[in-house]
């Protein structure tokens, strides 16, 4: 289900090139807002709320997971991936550097259970992770979805 | 059953990865647990109900919870198997009896 959302919505970039966190969220929100998911306006949230309460959301080493709440412009449960062409900080100690950017738009707090539980099934797989740092064309990056 | 609760910023995002990696080690543990998650706002009316709270280290220090309630806070969330050596660990200490 995750891979058609992917693939059919045009929702991963590989080896991105941005300079700091704040292009890395851009970027990401930008592909959700282009597939319709979100309105332009929630990446601007996610920074916004980045700077007062901190990276909380990376959630294990070299992976952000930044979103915002339902009421940010988010108009369909999704996400995007991104991988960086070199890491960047966001400030969490313990996580970073950050070289995937998974960008979550969820609707509320039940409806995007499914979803959640694969891309924690991704997340829990160091292989896949390798896999997807590694991939060169996008057909290689849905390939570890299978 | 054990009541456990895991708190994020806005409930959405970390916290559902942190039920989702719950409910997989109570399964296997074979712990009765019932997972809930909300946001750092909601956490004082949730935790009443509660026994064991996870949650990041900097939510860990910032959220208001009853004093009988067990903090537990994990940094990487997908090592599975330390926040698993923390959950045994707060069920012995703490809920041996009722579990």
């Amino acid at each position: 289900m995750l891979k058609e959302m992917l693939q059919n919505h045009n929702l991963i970039r590989l080896e991105a090139d941005v300079e700091d966190w704040k292009e890395a969220i851009v970027r990401g929100v930008e592909l959700l807002s282009k597939a319709g998911i979100v309105e332009y306006r929630y990446g601007d949230a996610i920074i916004e709320s980045t700077e007062k309460v901190g990276p909380y959301y990376v959630i294990c080493p070299g992976v952000a997971m930044p979103h915002s709440r339902p009421e940010d412009g988010v108009k369909e449960n999704g996400i995007s991936i991104i991988t960086l062409k070199k890491p960047v900080y966001f400030g969490n100690a313990d996580n970073d550097p950050v070289n995937i950017v998974i960008s979550l738009a969820a609707k509320d707090n039940t409806s995007h259970l499914d979803m959640m539980q694969e891309v924690v099934a991704l997340l829990s797989s160091r292989s896949c992770i390798d896999r997807l740092l590694e991939a060169k064309t996008i057909d290689e990056a849905l390939a570890i979805f299978n | 059953m054990l009541r456990l609760l895991c708190v994020c910023g806005n409930g959405m995002g970390t916290s559902t990865i942190l039920k989702i990696k719950l409910k997989g080690i109570c399964d296997r543990l074979g712990v009765n647990a019932q997972v809930e998650s909300c946001s750092a706002g909601e956490a004082l009316a949730f935790a009443s109900n509660t026994d064991i709270i996870l949650t990041t280290p900097e939510w860990g220090n910032m959220i208001k919870y009853p004093e009988e309630v067990v903090l537990i806070t994990a940094v990487n969330l997908m090592d599975e198997k330390l926040i698993e050596e923390k959950l045994s660990e707060a069920v012995k200490t703490h809920f041996a009896d009722e579990y």
